[in-house]
């Protein structure tokens, strides 16, 4: 059985027309060519039938008694923006096509439909991905892939595209998971600093002291504990760029020290005499509202304006729910080729369903819906049920087990080192491990004594 | 009257939908008659367009014609040939063969 077969087989056909001899020989052509298909003798009839089930297409005559085919198709996409709808008719007008263009329909049919030409048409329609998708744009970044169709996305990598080129400082601002480390790294890789490091940092991850640390790094015995020359960020980004996620979790005792960076383009470690200079451009990202924290005293406004000379809002999926049969689609062929295993798809309903749904986690929970339904699904068509009892799962956006007991150990770890001055020998005997296994555990979550040691040190 | 009895080829696979086909057409010649003696010929365009939009479909391109022009007197409100159409039409129905292909 080709894969074609499989693919008409299971695809499923809405059909709107008044006269019902046209309808039975439209139904008969199509199961005849192996799709199933429902009819509807009204728009009103073809609405109530949508509210139960998602076709893959839904055909309709244009002229209708009671609600016209521009009217039933026009209320079909405001419903769901994505579905394929083609017109038939007898007496299509060029007004009647043009608004139908505007609708987004796949096509015009004329009446008396041929065979042939009506099937190759119902196929291109079913067979291609839905109508928006076939302008989907792909761009391809070192850290991942954005896949986007709709208007939103195409105006927001039109922006970076064109901001790749200059050295303006960039702030990226969206709810998490909508992706804003990859339109940072497409940034970067669209303009001419492609060929130099591209430097991440998530503000919100470090302490304080080791986070100063790790952006402007320091010399050797600038404090107890520095035994060795230590290379900031700012200088390892040097010719390149220096992504500052969560920008809005930095500390204000923090603040007026990147800003004098950005202001003098030169860092100087801690410990060190000579300033260094350094060409680096900084894109900063944020879910918080700056402006608002700008206004309560949380953040400097002076470095809000630095840092804010691109602002480039990230949408959430909800405003862009056109992107989602694209991203099922992306998503679904990388699990498959990552198996090496069948690509799988989801049922009509179950597309629905996902079209639908609010994705508070934006692209990171539909990517774990995705993952969840593809390892679950005993055949390769995912049904609704399982799309709906993944979405239900509020758990989807929570770490594991192991990834809380890291992040938590990570900062108990951190804490000791800081209460104990960065003394291995106490912070051991507090947590009632013995020095091997201590240094074990600050090996594993990278952390460096010496750098809790700084300010009794200094 | 129709000379030549016409012949109509039609795909094996709406072989069981031919009968109903016809039925329906001919309660359409009955109402088109009707509505033809109540000067309706807004009603009998609408009638006429709609069976053209699937005659020549199922085979019946003959018939789609002759409705094709029943479609174009109507709107011309032009009694005299729409009473010659619907004798076509009548003589289509009588007479009409068809072959399964």
């Amino acid at each position: 059985m080709s894969n074609d077969a499989t693919e008409k087989r299971q695809a499923r056909i809405l059909l709107v027309d008044d006269d019902p001899d046209h309808l039975a020989l439209c139904t008969r052509w199509l199961e005849g060519s192996g799709y199933s298909v429902d009819t509807a003798a009204s728009g009103t009839e073809a609405l109530a039938c949508l509210e139960h089930s998602r076709p893959d297409l839904v055909i309709s005559d244009l002229v209708m008694d009671g609600m016209s085919g521009l009217r039933l198709l026009s209320e079909v996409h405001r419903q769901d923006p994505v579905m394929p709808t083609m017109l038939v008719s007898g007496r299509a007008g060029v007004p009647d096509a043009l608004a139908a263009a505007h609708l987004g329909v796949s096509g015009v049919l004329e009446k008396p439909l041929a065979k042939a030409a009506f099937l190759t048409a119902v196929a291109q329609a079913v067979e291609n991905t839905p109508p928006s998708a076939r302008h989907a744009g792909q761009l391809a970044t070192a850290a991942g892939e954005l896949v986007y169709c709709s208007a939103l996305m195409q105006e927001l990598i039109g922006r970076v595209q064109r901001v790749a080129s200059g050295t303006s400082t960039v702030m990226l601002s969206g709810e998490t998971g909508t992706g804003k480390e990859l339109i940072a790294r497409a940034i970067h890789d669209l303009g001419p600093r492609r060929d130099r490091p591209f430097v991440s940092i998530n503000c919100s991850a470090l302490p304080e002291q080791l986070l100063e640390s790790e952006l402007f790094g320091h010399e050797k015995g600038a404090f107890s504990g520095a035994i060795s020359r230590h290379m900031g960020l700012f200088q390892a980004a040097d010719g390149g760029t220096l992504f500052l996620d969560e920008i809005g979790d930095m500390s204000l005792s923090l603040q007026p020290k990147v800003l004098r960076v950005l202001q003098d383009f030169a860092v100087r470690p801690v410990g060190g005499l000579q300033p260094i200079k350094i060409d680096v451009r900084v894109i900063s990202a944020t879910h918080q509202d700056l402006s608002e924290m700008v206004a309560r005293g949380q953040f400097r406004e002076d470095l809000y304006y630095r840092l804010n000379v691109v602002p480039l809002i990230v949408p959430p999926l909800r405003q862009r729910a056109e992107d989602i049969p694209v991203l099922l689609d992306y998503f679904l062929e990388r699990l498959a080729a990552s198996d090496d295993g069948e690509k799988k798809r989801f049922a009509p309903e179950a597309k629905a369903v996902l079209i639908q749904a609010p994705f508070p986690g934006n692209i990171r929970q539909l990517q774990n819906v995705v993952e969840r339904c593809v390892v679950l699904s005993s055949g390769t068509l995912i049904p609704q049920a399982l799309v709906t009892e993944a979405l239900q799962d509020q758990t989807l956006g929570m770490p594991t087990l192991d990834e809380a007991r890291a992040t938590f150990e990570r900062r108990y770890i951190a804490s000791l080192l800081r209460a104990t001055n960065g003394n291995v020998t106490n912070a051991a005997k507090i947590a009632g491990r013995n020095r091997t296994e201590f240094y074990n555990l600050l090996a594993r979550h990278g952390l460096e004594p010496q750098d809790f040691r700084r300010q009794g040190g200094r | 009257m129709q000379d030549v009895p016409p012949v109509v080829e039609v795909e094996a696979e709406l072989a069981d939908l031919i009968p109903q086909y016809l039925s329906n057409r001919r309660a359409d010649l009955h109402t088109a008659r009707e509505m033809l003696a109540e000067r309706d010929f807004r009603a009998i365009s609408r009638l006429a367009h709609r069976i053209r939009g699937s005659a020549a479909s199922y085979g019946f391109g003959q018939l789609g014609d002759i409705v094709g022009v029943l479609e174009m007197a109507a709107d011309q409100e032009d009694a005299a040939v729409v009473g010659a159409q619907l004798a076509a039409y009548a003589d289509f129905l009588r007479c009409v063969r068809i072959r399964f292909t």
